[in-house]
C-alpha cells in the first residue's frame, strides 16, 4: 500500500514538492531578471500593448467599428482611454484586475523570453509560439461572454447561426482558463531557466575573478 | 423586315428604360418609420424623423445597461440631441439572452416580462428607466459584468418591487406573476434573433455595431449616434 502511495506521489506528474520548489526558484529567477534592463525592454512594451489590446477587445469588435466610423479624433480618444484603463482609470476594479493580471503575465513572459534570448543567443521560437498562443487565446476569450460580444461569436456565427451566442460564451471561458494555465506554466519554466542561467553567470564571474588573482 | 428590326430595338430600349425607372423608384421610395417600428410605445423622438436608430437590448446584458444608463443620466441633453439631429430611437427589448444566450439567465425573462407589463399599464418608460438606473448602480457598476449572476438569482418579486417604486399596482403584479406578456416578449426575441448576434446591438441608420464598454459614458453614446448620422 505504502509503495503504491509512494509511486503515486513521487512520479513526474505528482511530485508536488518538486513542483513547489520549481515555482519558488522561478520566482527568484524572475526577481533576478528584473535587475536586467533587457527584461524591461521586453516587458514594458508588451504589457502596455497587451493591456490595451484586452481593453479594446472588451466589447468584441465594437471599439474597432467605432474607430473606423469616427475617424482620427475618435480613434485617438478610444486609444487614449484604453491606455488610461491600464492604470485602472475609470475602470470598475473587479473588471480591471484580471485584465491587469493577464497583461502582467504576458509582459513577464515576453520580458523573460527577451532576456533569455540575449543570454543564450539560441532560437527561441518555441517560447514565442507559446506567447503567441496565449495572446490568441486571451483575445478570443475577451469581451462579454454573457452578451455574445466576444471575438468568437461572429466566427462561430458563420457555422452555428443564433446558437453561436451560447457556444461562444462557453468556449470563451474555456480558452481564457487555458490561456492562464499555459501562461503560468510558461512563466514557471522560463523563470527557472533564468534563475539557472543568471546564477551560473554569477558563479562563473566570481570564479573567473578568483582565477585572475 | 426593316420595320420588325426597328420595333425590336424600340422594344429593347423601352424594356431597359422601364427597368431603370423601376430601380430609381425603388431607391427613392422610403418606407415610413411608422411601418418599420415594432412598437410605438417603445420609441422616443419624432415619428417622421430622418434618422432611425434601433437599440436591441436585454436588461441582464451589462453593456446594454451601461449604454442606456448613460442616456438616462443625460436625459435632457439626449432629448435635445435627438430633436436637433432629427432622430427616432426605438428600444427593442426582449429576453433574448434567456432564449438564445449562454447561460439562459432567467432574470432576462422576468425583467422583460415586467417591462412589458409596465407598458400595458402605460408606464413603459417610467419602469424601464427606473430599472436601468437601479440595475446599473446596484449591480453592474459595483461588480462589473459578472453581476448578472447575482441578478439572475432574483425572483419575479424583485422586478415587481421595482414596479411598486414607480407606482405600479396590483394589475402589474398580476401580469408579471401570470406571465401575461410572455408571448409578446418571446415573439420579439425570435424576431431579434434573426437580426443580431450579440447584445447590445445597434442599428443607427446604416451604422451597425454590437458592444459597448462599462467605463464609457454619454460622450461615447454620442460617438455612436454621430457614427449613425454619418452613415446615412
Amino acid at each position: 500500500m505504502v509503495r503504491i502511495i509512494e509511486k503515486m506521489c513521487y512520479n513526474k506528474l505528482m511530485n508536488w514538492r518538486k513542483w513547489c520548489d520549481d515555482f519558488v526558484l522561478a520566482g527568484k529567477g524572475l526577481l533576478l531578471a528584473t535587475k536586467d534592463k533587457r527584461f524591461w525592454f521586453g516587458f514594458i512594451p508588451t504589457f502596455i500593448f497587451f493591456a490595451m489590446l484586452i481593453n479594446l477587445l472588451a466589447g468584441g469588435f465594437a471599439k474597432f467599428e467605432l474607430m473606423a466610423a469616427t475617424g482620427f479624433e475618435g480613434t485617438m480618444r478610444i486609444l487614449g482611454d484604453a491606455f488610461a484603463s491600464i492604470f485602472g482609470i475609470n475602470q470598475i476594479f473587479i473588471e480591471w484586475l484580471p485584465t491587469f493580471a493577464l497583461a502582467l503575465m504576458q509582459g513577464i513572459l515576453i520580458g523573460l523570453i527577451v532576456l533569455l534570448w540575449h543570454k543564450k543567443r539560441e532560437n527561441n521560437s518555441a517560447n514565442l509560439e507559446k506567447a503567441g498562443l496565449i495572446t490568441g487565446l486571451i483575445a478570443l476569450g475577451a469581451g462579454c461572454p454573457t452578451c455574445g460580444t466576444t471575438l468568437l461569436t461572429p466566427l462561430l456565427g458563420a457555422i452555428f447561426s443564433t446558437g453561436s451566442l451560447a457556444i461562444a460564451g462557453a468556449i470563451s471561458v474555456i480558452v481564457t482558463i487555458v490561456a492562464i494555465i499555459v501562461a503560468i506554466l510558461s512563466i514557471k519554466r522560463l523563470g527557472l531557466e533564468a534563475y539557472v542561467i543568471i546564477i551560473d553567470e554569477r558563479y562563473r564571474r566570481k570564479h573567473a575573478k578568483g582565477e585572475n588573482r | 423586315m426593316q420595320k420588325a428590326k426597328i420595333a425590336r430595338v424600340i422594344g429593347l430600349i423601352a424594356l431597359v428604360a422601364v427597368f431603370i425607372a423601376a430601380i430609381a423608384v425603388g431607391l427613392s421610395h422610403k418606407t415610413p418609420n411608422s411601418e418599420k417600428i415594432w412598437d410605438k410605445e417603445t420609441v422616443v423622438g419624432n415619428m417622421e424623423a430622418e434618422n432611425y436608430f434601433i437599440i436591441y437590448s436585454d436588461i441582464v446584458c451589462p453593456y446594454c445597461v451601461a449604454f442606456e444608463n448613460a442616456i438616462i443620466e443625460h436625459q435632457e441633453e439626449f432629448n435635445q440631441y435627438i430633436k436637433e439631429k432629427d432622430i427616432l430611437v426605438e428600444i427593442r427589448l426582449s429576453d433574448f439572452l434567456f432564449e438564445y444566450g449562454q447561460s439562459n439567465p432567467i432574470s432576462s425573462r422576468y425583467s422583460a416580462e415586467a417591462v412589458y407589463c409596465a407598458k400595458k399599464e402605460g408606464k413603459f418608460w417610467d419602469y424601464y428607466d427606473h430599472v436601468i438606473v437601479r440595475v446599473w448602480n446596484d449591480y453592474f457598476k459595483v461588480a462589473g459584468k459578472n453581476a448578472f449572476m447575482e441578478l439572475n438569482s432574483k425572483t419575479k418579486d424583485f422586478w415587481i418591487d421595482y414596479g411598486k417604486q414607480v407606482g405600479l399596482g396590483e394589475n402589474f403584479e398580476k401580469c408579471v406573476k401570470n406571465d401575461e406578456t410572455l408571448d409578446e416578449i418571446m415573439d420579439i426575441a425570435a424576431r431579434t434573433a434573426k437580426q443580431i448576434d450579440g447584445m447590445p446591438y445597434f442599428k443607427f441608420n446604416k451604422y451597425i455595431s454590437s458592444g459597448f464598454d462599462l467605463s464609457w459614458g454619454w460622450d461615447y453614446v454620442k460617438m455612436y449616434f454621430e457614427s449613425g448620422l454619418k452613415s446615412k
